[in-house]
This record gives structure tokens, sequence and C-alpha cells, in this order.
């Protein structure tokens, strides 16, 4: 790994950082703010307003009565897809399709740094910062749990929610990344990079719909984490968290092992 | 040293580089020339290992340039054609980063970075974004050379600066190449071909087509000056030492010599009583264009020479004809003597400011 390189990344996408940190933390913290321990009642009297199928295809089927249940399903239901998914989108394109298409990239390649050890660097920020995305997330729901609802939040559980979330998103990064350094050109590497997670989420949002479309969540990424099913204990983190990682390294060594061959546009 | 053994890297059948087969020795300067779209640049970035070759090697002190890109890189410098900096840094900003890149940290010698930064007079303050492409050449240039590199690739690296500076550039590749550097230039202006290699390589549709060294070279081509004279001129002496020539007027001729006989053309005119006597700013193309037609060679130009010679006495129309490509070269070469004297008096201005 470059260290000058990977300093220049956080200088470039802090701010992108910090937007999306900014933007999902105030969504939690709302969140938690409006959990009324006595019972989800006026949670769920808004939901029986909507038609079942929505609510079910936003993921917010089952409220659970806990706190750790409440902000599982309304934040980990639903947005927890959406957002880290642009984030990924704009970074992987920016650390790598980027330059090669302006051309700024040969500087890189023109320092005594070969291009596995500058692609390598590109990749570890991609996954450090989504990282860090999630480590904020979770000091901030902890943060505003003890605050309002002292000792209300189950801590481990909360962890591992966020654990499994920050793997599926580092997942979805690495596609992105990917097609970023499969392409020469910005245009390809959006493209891709965006139709496979689109794809995954609206899999997923269709399975959820009913009985008869469940099987189209074998095939979206997005299945794989449930975080209710993280909650109720239903679901094995260390399998989820394990084929995470396994999906994670697999793309990176081909995102390495394409770009290293591939040749540079003229 | 520089190595290219049969290397060939297609994009199409007829695009791309074929069989290149050349070394440029330590010590050796190597000017690469030929028309655009010929493959110079495809060669270059195939050497910087931007684009690996289908077949063949090529090697950059004996390390493949591909596979070893990155320890080639510690002792090269290279200038690539078109500039493309990290925009949104800031100058000193991005030559910190690139010396960081480089594997240096801290304040270290920055004497010859500060050197070079003055030479070329690059204005440090201030983002990238904002500079003209010609203040980015010369950043590129800084950035090439601040690591004081054994080996140069040089990428048109006078386009887009002025004569000055352009002036200045090549003053500095002889420098290096006295202090042992090996360099590849690619470009098309002769003159900096002629001021600073030893060696030409012409390459073609992706071939090489020739590959001599600059005596050889000036032996060979044919050079042409336009003359006045204040009286008629001995034609038949001119004509009896074997050179070539155009009337233009009564007084105006422009003769033509093989590049190895200036000397007796110089004999022959001091009989003579010479007004005017001006070499004429060959370009590349037309110094260069029995190289860039494959199909003629050198003994072909030389009869030409001797056809004009043969029929000095037919009317100016039918003069024009012997070969239907020199009037075309004519304008051009009319066109660029008006621009450089322009250009070169503000070389000297500048100088004298």
């Amino acid at each position: 790994m470059s260290i000058p390189l990977f300093l220049k990344n956080i200088k470039n996408n802090t701010l992108l950082l910090l937007v999306f940190a900014a933007l999902m933390s105030i969504y939690l913290a709302v969140i938690i703010y409006i959990y009324d321990p006595s019972g989800v009642g006026a949670m769920v009297d808004m939901m029986s307003i909507l038609p079942a199928v929505l609510v079910n295809a936003m993921g917010f089927g089952t409220i659970d009565s806990g706190l750790t249940g409440f902000i599982a399903s309304l934040f980990y239901g639903f947005l927890i897809y959406l957002f880290p998914m642009v984030y990924c989108i704009i970074l992987a394109n920016r650390l790598v399709a980027k330059w090669v298409y302006e051309g700024s990239f040969t500087s890189l390649l023109c320092t005594p740094n070969s291009r596995i050890k500058i692609i390598v660097t590109q990749g570890i920020y991609l996954l450090a910062s989504i990282a860090v995305l999630f480590t904020v997330l979770f000091l901030v729901g902890y943060g505003m749990s003890e605050q309002f609802f002292p000792g209300m939040l189950e801590v481990k559980v909360f962890l591992k929610l966020n654990l499994g979330a920050c793997l599926m998103t580092m997942t979805i990064g690495m596609f992105c990344f990917f097609f970023s350094c499969l392409f020469n050109s910005t245009k390809p590497a959006l493209f891709f990079g965006a139709v496979i997670p689109i794809g995954f989420f609206i899999l997923n949002t269709l399975s959820k719909l009913s009985e008869r479309t469940a099987f189209l969540g074998k095939f979206s990424l997005y299945s794989a984490f449930d975080g209710l099913a993280i909650v109720n204990g239903q679901a094995n983190i260390t399998l989820i968290i394990g084929g995470f990682a396994i999906f994670i390294g697999v793309l990176f060594v081909a995102a390495v092992g394409v770009f290293s061959l591939k040749r540079l546009p003229v | 040293m520089i190595e290219l053994k049969d290397v060939t890297l297609k994009y199409s059948s007829t695009k791309g580089i074929f069989n290149l087969n050349f070394n440029v020795e330590k010590g050796e300067a190597f000017g690469y020339v030929g028309p655009n779209d010929a493959g110079k640049t495809t060669t270059i970035r195939m050497l910087m290992g931007l684009i690996r070759a289908g077949r063949g090697s090529a090697t950059i002190d004996g390390l493949n340039c591909f596979s070893r890109a990155s320890a080639i890189q510690k002792h090269l410098g290279y200038v690539p054609e078109d500039v493309v900096l990290f925009e949104n840094m800031r100058v000193k900003e991005y030559l910190n980063f690139i010396t960081q890149m480089r594997g240096i940290f801290g304040q270290k010698d920055s004497k010859l970075r500060d050197s070079l930064i003055e030479r070329f007079e690059v204005e440090t303050r201030g983002k990238i974004e904002n500079m003209s492409n010609g203040m980015k050449k010369r950043l590129a240039i800084v950035t090439a050379l601040m690591h004081d590199p054994q080996t140069l690739v040089l990428d048109e690296p006078t386009s887009g600066l002025d004569p000055l500076m352009q002036s200045r550039f090549l003053d500095l590749i002889l420098e290096e190449k006295r202090r042992g550097k090996t360099v590849l230039l690619s470009t098309h202006k002769f003159e900096e071909v002629e001021r600073t290699c030893d060696r030409v390589g012409v390459l073609k549709e992706g071939h090489l087509v020739e590959n001599m060294d600059i005596v050889s070279l000036r032996a060979e081509e044919t050079k042409a000056y336009l003359v006045k004279f204040a009286a008629p001129p001995n034609l038949e002496q001119i004509k009896k030492y074997g050179f070539g020539y155009q009337q233009f007027s009564q007084s105006d001729y422009e003769i033509f010599s093989p590049g190895d006989r200036i000397d007796v053309l110089m004999k022959v005119l001091s009989h003579e009583k010479v007004l005017v006597f001006n070499s004429k700013n060959q370009s590349l193309e037309e110094i260069f264009q029995k190289h860039y037609q494959k199909e003629i060679k050198p003994q072909e130009i030389k009869r030409e020479v001797r056809d004009i010679e043969v029929k000095p006495k037919e009317e100016k129309s039918k003069e024009v004809k012997p070969n239907e490509k020199k009037p075309k070269l004519f304008q051009k070469k009319e066109v660029k003597s008006k621009v450089l004297p322009n250009q070169e008096e503000k070389v000297s201005e500048v100088k004298k400011a």
C-alpha cells in the first residue's frame, strides 16, 4: 500500500464521506428519537394506514417492540441499502475510472509504484472509508440510545447489525470497484457499478412483496443480510460475515488482476 | 539502455507497432520521428508499461517494461505528450506528492527541483487547473527530471512551449546527455533532432523504416538554398559540379546540394557575386520525405535533383513540373520561413531583457 496515495485519497474524498455519514446519522438519530418504549403504537398505527404490500416491500413488515428491533426494522431494513449504495458507486468511480479516463492516473504509474500496489491502495481506501462510515453510525446509534433510552439498546446485537451491514456494503463497494478497474471510461464503469446493486435492491424488494416472489431474494445479495433475523437471533452472524468476506476477497483479487493486466488508454 | 526486440503491439491489422527492433545505448540520444499515427506514442506508452507488448521484448536497463515497470520508474523520467495532472492540487502540493510517491519523505535535498522550477519559470503558487497548457508542460518537465533520472523518455516534450522554453529545454537535454543520460526523444521538429540526437529512427505505419546516425543522415539529405545574385551566375559551372537548381527570376535561384557537398557549393559560389544566401528551413517532413514515403529510395531523390539540373533552360511553367510534390513544399516552406524569424527575434529580445 502506498501511504502518500492513501493520504491523497483521504483528502480528495473526505467531503463525500462526511456528507453520507451526516445524512445517515441524522436519519438514525431521528429514528431513535421517535422510538416510544411504551409500545410502538403510533408507528404501528401509521403503518396500518399504508397498504400492507408497500409496508412489506419497505421492510417495515414486522416492527419489533424493543429499541434494537425498532432500529433494525426501520433503519437496517431499507435505508441501509440505498445510501451506502450511492456512496459506493460514486466513490469507486472516483478512485479509479475517473483518473484513468482523465489521464491523471499516468502520473501515478510514472512513479516507482506497481499497478498492483496502487490499485490495492485504492481498494483499501474504499473498504476503510466504509468501515469509518459504519463506525460513525454505530457510535451515533449508541450515543443517541444512551442519551434518550439508557440501557435499552442491546449493544452486542447492535454491533452485529452494523458489522453485517458494513460487510454487505463493502461487498457492494467491491462490485463497483471491480467495474471501475475493468473499464477505461467512467460511463460504463458507473453504469455497471450502478446496475448491479440496483438490481440486487429491486430483487430484494420484490421478494418481500408476496410468497410467490420470495424466490427472487435468492438472487439478491441484500437478502443475505436481514436485520430483524439478527436481532431475533435467527441469523448466524458468523456465516453472514464469512460469506461477505469471501465475496469481498474474490472481487478484490479480480479487480486487481484485471487492472494489472489491462491496456491503459492512449 | 533501452532495447526493443521484435516488438509487436496490434490495435488492428494496420494500427499499432510491428516487429520493432532498436536500441538506445547508454549515453545516447535517439530521435524518434514519424508522421502522426505512426505509433510513436504507442511505443512510448509500451515502454512506460501502460500497455503490454503482444509479442517480443522491450527492456530498459535489462528490466521488462511491463512486469518491472515500477523498478524502471525509479531511474526514469517521462514527459508525456498530453499532460494531465491532478487538476485540483496546488503546484507545490503536487510536486511534494510525486516526490513522496517516489519514496522520498521529509525535507530532503530539493536543490535540483528548485533549480528546475527556476529554469523553467514554473509558477508554484496557485492550482494546476488554472494553469495554461504550456505551464502544465513545464511542470511536467520539472516532475520528470527532479529525481535526476538516468533514462529520459520524452514524447513531444516541446509542444506547447514558447520558443524560449523550447530552447532552454533542448539545452537541458544536451547537458543531461553530456552527463551520460540515455534519451529517447519523440518529436516532429527536425531542429530538435539535429541539435540533440546522435541517431534517428523513422517510424511509419508502425514499422521502423530507417535507423541511422545523424552524420550519415546529413550526407544523404538534399539541402536547398535560396540565392540572389547581383549578376547572372555561371550556370554551367554550377551544373558541372552536380548541383541542381531552379530559377525564379533573373537573379533568384534555389540551389540544391547533397548534404555532404556543401563545401563544394561554397567554393563554386565564391566565384559569383552573391547578394543573399539563405538556407531553407526544412521541416522534418521535407527532409524525411523519402523515409516517410517508403517506396521512394534515396537514389531516386538524387535523380530528381539531376532531372532538374538537366532541364535548366526550360520555361518556368515546366520547371515546376519535374516533381509534382515540389510546388506544395515551396508553399509550405515560405510560410514557415515567415514565421520562424519572428520567433527567433522574440527569443533574442527576451534574452536581452
